[in-house]
């Protein structure tokens, strides 16, 4: 079923002329025909404020008149965030009125109550200076189409419609495609609020999502490391990440289940992310766990630049963007190369590349494709781990490193290539398929010292004390894809819509991971601890049901099913130890499988116009590491289960305030282990927690984002035996370490006009982001300190050219970015400790960075 | 009840909720004191022979503590107590000897792994002395043996040494304590006359070598270091103290 809503007559629509041009400021609202109640009549947005065009002088000699019609598309925010040329008039016309049109801001399009991005269009009518100005009458439209569910791509921008003076303005209400939200911790962050504080990389753009803080303890070319909701979800084992719908976690990953780097992306060329803290939505797939973050890719201003950055230890960045102007905001190529030295005493340097590309495609029969391609490199220097006890007796810096070899021999080198391509078919009454495939060749090495010097060969335990420098490999060959199928909506009764999706997912890889003891600097072999080849394949399945009654009532809800098989050739398997007689061939070759089935739903209600409220219930699944499967073993998948309950409360379109109570019981869970380098379980947890999100809009020229954190994080049994440790300490509500109880953080941006200079306006920004995390727990009733940061960054920016300056922990916090505790030795003291004792990875100092960004 | 009552309710469940003091931790940081505790005094008799200790030090430590039954480093990497200082102990004392500060966490004690002054650890390609072993010994001991009118003066450097590179000198020794606080003394008992118990003083006495010396190497150190190591080991007393 096609809604159509007509547009009424002009509600009002207003010409200006300046001396040397004709603007028009055409602001218009729309009527709608009775719709069903998901479809709701699409309110246009509104002008709040407009910049006259300038007459560009290079015009005046021949006094050249012209009409220039662009495709502005204004965000949610109500900001311009595109700007296509559908009639040219030459291009200096064509660049003063994009240039005007840029500063205008609007009420932003509402569908219902809540804003969403439209696309209108704008003439222009340029004269020069004599005879005087004259007013020019929007041009005439069709009658407005809304697409179905608010769906097409800004970019997809109709036809030029007829010149018809009276008629109303074309509102192409669309925008991006938004998943239906999934209750209250379905956070969309808008690129307003990224723009708001600086973000050295795409994974510190998390840290605007509620709950979040992002580590980087093992430099720049390991992924980070991420805290969410009381998870400490290391590399990505409880956050399924996903970019331009391609999933970035890696299965069975040597480092750590799940690993995502998100290094591949350039922070640049994200347009908004959708970060799910919880499961609830039945497209979450394997490591959902706390939940799952996509990264939505795309550049709003199109203008091609190329951006140079410099500062602290001596980092270097260069950019170059390129985002044509006639072409979708998704369709754009990207570049950056980095280098720094690092912060601390020269260990911390690295390199680094990225290339990002997309090319959104036009077909016939309504189908639009999708190409995308990225490429990333880096390789980095490690500083390690420092113990507090060597800190407190100044036998080492603060952001120092270890002096001996080992320590030294720290890096990391990583690259990872991705193609996708996808295509959707989008059908009449929300009936939508959807297709797409991927592949990627992702690279892994890493060469890391937790423990100093513990360890002792297994292939040889003669040899011992040669460094604990862990070499871990793993290259994954990932081939994947994805189908989905929304049905069109139906119309059960007039006071009931259904609508129901399906869709599958399949991936499969070829993981080849090794992990060795190198004795530095030589980086001499001696020991082997894993040598592997693994084959694992996920084969998911799930069914949406969408029920909408009447207009104030939704509940959505369904199941997925993923089965997972694994194929482990262990070349290492059945070690035979040095004091054995050789029995046999070393090897073990063995496989597994398993099929994890979870409901989800979402229920909301709005009993009033400024009240929203949500309850919502998921059961997700993280696979296991496919190394530590037995033969025929079903494979043990970790359950989790996520409850919440959360209200919203808007007033109008400019401020939200929500407030949420969750639980999170996760059947087993996972540690980092510093001994082996990797994640080892620990039992059964549970989270319970409340969160309060605060996100303002109330001028133009400010965003805000505010949210604060709560959680409380245990143990649900006793930890896992060991052989140190038959019968490990345990008492009930036991807590877990390492996460923050407490995360506040708070993202505020203005922007505004400064004036002009040489005829063209000069716009100023300026933003800060804090983070507070509150005193985390450490094992054995130790805590470590609060830690506050701010980021800043300021701004000018006139026409083509912008200077800014981005600042990280301005206030100079001297703060460990990750907290450990384990045994080490790192020759310190005459007698070694064997006793676990707190270490930590420096996080990084002020840092200050110039940019210069020329628009082309 | 007070109209403040909620208000200071609230505020002790939002303290509750912001502290880090609140989480349940089932272990804890402990330290407390270790002493030496020696038995005999300078007189002992072995067999026909009395023996009088003119000098008697030797080293102890480092000390591991392990919740496993097993100390080897290669089962129990890591300890939840340890005593980490070398203390020379003059076994003529007549009081208890410091031995220094353990370090660790509340929990099952039940083993213990340890060195005499002389460790081999993992980075060190062959034992060595720490600073506190006596003239770079283990044990040092002079000693006159008196039968009737025959007398042997006795000169013993003893090496404990651990057989492998990252040992100990003793890799296991079943202790037995749970520790709940750090209101604990630990107390080590030596019994250095069961030391030189295992000396053979009759086959000594066959020979002509006086001062008779005891070097690494001959039997009489094997024996007295059977003694150390097998047969009259310390003993380890974890003592509850008044809070």
């Amino acid at each position: 079923m096609l809604h159509r809503s007509s547009l009424s007559p002009f509600r009002r629509g207003h010409l200006a002329l300046a001396s040397l041009a004709a603007l028009l400021v055409a602001s218009a609202t729309a009527t709608a025909e009775p719709a069903p109640p998901e479809a709701r009549p699409v309110t246009p947005p509104v002008v709040s404020s407009h910049v006259d065009a300038v007459y560009p002088s290079s015009a005046l000699a021949g006094g050249k008149h012209g009409d220039v019609t662009l495709a502005v598309t204004v965000d949610a925010d109500g900001h311009v965030s595109a700007v296509t040329v559908l009639q040219s008039g030459g291009a200096d016309l064509d660049e003063a009125a994009v240039v005007a049109v840029r500063q205008w801001t609007f009420e932003p399009a509402t569908r219902g109550d809540k804003p969403v991005a439209s696309r209108i269009r704008i003439p222009f009518h340029f004269a020069p200076p004599a005879p005087p100005p004259e007013l020019v009458e929007p041009k005439p439209m069709e009658e407005p189409t809304l697409p179905p569910q608010s769906a097409s791509p800004p970019s997809q921008v109709s036809s030029p419609a007829p010149s018809d003076p009276r008629a109303p303005a074309e509102v192409f209400v669309g925008g991006r495609r938004q998943a239906p939200s999934r209750g209250a911790s379905d956070f969309r962050i808008s690129r307003a609020t990224l723009n708001a504080a600086p973000h050295g990389s795409a994974a510190d753009l998390l840290s605007t999502a509620p709950g979040v803080f992002v580590a980087h303890p093992e430099g720049e070319a390991v992924a980070q490391r991420i805290y969410l909701r009381g998870f400490d979800s290391e590399h990505g084992q409880d956050v399924e990440f996903k970019v331009a719908g391609i999933p970035m976690n890696q299965p069975s990953h040597i480092h750590g289940q799940g690993y995502a780097d998100l290094n591949l992306v350039i922070p640049e060329v994200v347009r908004s992310l959708r970060v799910v803290e919880g499961v609830y939505d039945p497209r979450q797939g394997d490591f959902a766990v706390a939940g799952s973050v996509e990264y939505d890719l795309g550049v709003e201003e199109r203008r091609s630049r190329i951006k140079a950055s410099a500062g602290s230890f001596g980092t270097r960045r260069l950019l170059g963007l390129w985002a044509p102007k006639d072409q979708s905001e998704e369709t754009f190529g990207a570049a950056t190369f980095r280098e720094t030295d690092g912060f601390g005493d020269g260990t911390r340097g690295g390199i680094s590349g990225s290339a990002l590309g997309q090319y959104r495609l036009r077909l016939p029969g309504n189908i639009a494709g999708l190409l995308h391609l990225g490429a990333y490199a880096g390789r980095a220097n490690l500083a390690g781990v420092v113990r507090r006890d060597d800190l407190e007796a100044r036998r080492i810096g603060f952001y120092d490193a270890y002096p001996d070899a080992s320590a030294r021999a720290q890096s990391a080198g990583t690259s990872r290539v991705q193609v996708g391509l996808s295509f959707e078919w989008q059908g009449e009454g929300d009936a939508r398929v959807a297709a797409g495939v991927f592949t990627y060749l992702a690279t892994f090495r890493s060469r890391l010292n937790f423990t100093g010097y513990m360890e002792r060969s297994r292939f040889n335990p003669d040899w011992v004390g040669r460094g604990d420098l862990v070499e871990q490999s793993n290259d994954d060959l990932g081939l994947g894809g994805s189908f989905a199928y929304s049905a069109r909506r139906v119309e059960v009764a007039p006071w009931l819509d259904a609508q129901v999706h399906l869709g599958s997912d399949l991936r499969t890889h070829r993981i080849a991971q090794a992990q060795n003891l190198l004795q530095a600097p030589q980086n001499e072999t001696w020991d082997e601890r894993d040598d592997a080849t693994v084959r694992q394949t996920d084969l998911g399945f799930y069914g949406d049901l969408a029920l909408t009654f009447s207009s104030r009532a939704r509940l959505r809800g369904g199941a997925r099913s993923d089965l997972l098989f694994f194929d482990v050739d262990d070349e290492l398997g059945n070690f035979v130890p040095a004091f054995s007689q050789r029995s046999h061939i070393v090897g073990f070759r063995r496989t597994a499988a398993g099929i994890a089935f979870g409901p989800r739903a979402s229920f909301e209600i709005d009993p009033l116009s400024w009240l929203r409220l949500s309850a919502s219930y998921g059961e997700g699944y993280r696979s296991p590491q496919a190394r530590q499967l037995e033969e025929g073993e079903r494979a043990p998948f970790a359950k989790v289960r996520s409850y919440e309950v959360g209200a919203t409360l808007r007033a109008g379109r400019a401020i939200s305030i929500t407030g949420i109570g969750y639980q999170t019981n996760l059947s087993y869970d996972l540690a980092f282990d510093p001994a082996a380098s990797r994640l080892e379980r620990i039992g059964p947890t549970t989270r319970r927690g409340l969160v309060g999100y605060f996100v303002a809009h109330p001028a133009p020229w400010l965003d805000a984002s505010i949210s604060a954190t709560y959680v409380r994080a245990i143990l649900d049994s006793p930890p896992i035996p060991t052989p140190e440790d038959p019968s490990p300490p345990y008492v009930k509500g036991q807590s877990l370490p390492y996460v923050p109880p407490v995360v506040l953080r708070s993202d505020i941006g203005f922007q505004s006009a400064l004036g002009r200079l040489w005829n063209k306006p000069i716009e100023w920004k300026a933003g800060y982001g804090t983070t507070l995390l509150s005193s985390r727990p450490l094992p054995y009733g130790q805590s470590s300190p609060p830690v506050f940061l701010l980021d800043a960054t300021l701004g000018v920016r006139r026409d083509w050219l912008e200077l800014s300056v981005d600042a990280t922990n301005l206030l100079g916090a001297r703060f460990a970015d990750t907290e450990y505790s384990f045994v080490s030795s790192w020759l310190t003291t005459p007698v070694p400790s064997r006793v676990p004792a707190r270490h930590f990875t420096a996080g990084p100092p002020r840092a200050i960075f110039a940019n210069l960004t020329v628009y082309l | 009840m007070s109209s403040l009552e909620p208000l200071r309710r609230f505020c002790a469940l939002l303290a509750c909720v912001l502290a880090p003091a609140c989480t349940e931790s089932p272990q804890s940081i402990a330290d407390y004191s270790a002493v030496a505790v020696l038995g005999g005094g300078a007189e002992t008799t072995i067999g026909d022979w009395q023996v009088t200790l003119s000098r008697a030090e030797f080293a102890f430590g480092p000390v591991y503590f392990c919740a496993a039954a097993s100390g080897s480093p290669t089962l129990c990497q890591s300890s939840v107590a340890e005593l980490i200082t070398v203390t020379t102990v003059d076994s003529l004392a007549t009081t208890p000897v410091a031995l220094g500060t353990v370090h660790g966490f509340t929990g099952p004690i039940r083993s213990a792994s340890y060195d005499y002054g002389i460790s081999w650890f993992e980075t060190q390609s062959r034992p060595g002395p720490l600073p506190g072993a006596p003239s770079g010994h283990s044990v040092v001991l002079g000693a006159e043996a008196r039968r009737g009118a025959e007398v042997i003066p006795i000169f013993a450097k003893v090496d404990v040494t651990p057989q492998s590179q990252g040992y100990h000198a003793v890799q296991t020794a079943p202790v037995s304590a749970d520790v709940t606080s750090s209101h604990y003394r630990l107390e080590v008992e030596f019994d250095v006359a069961g030391w030189l118990g295992q000396l053979d003083l009759d086959d000594i006495a066959k020979t002509s070598e006086r001062p008779f010396a005891i070097e690494p190497g001959d039997d009489a150190h094997s024996a007295l270091l059977i003694g150390i190591r097998n047969l009259s080991p310390p003993v380890f007393r974890w003592v509850p103290l008044p809070p």
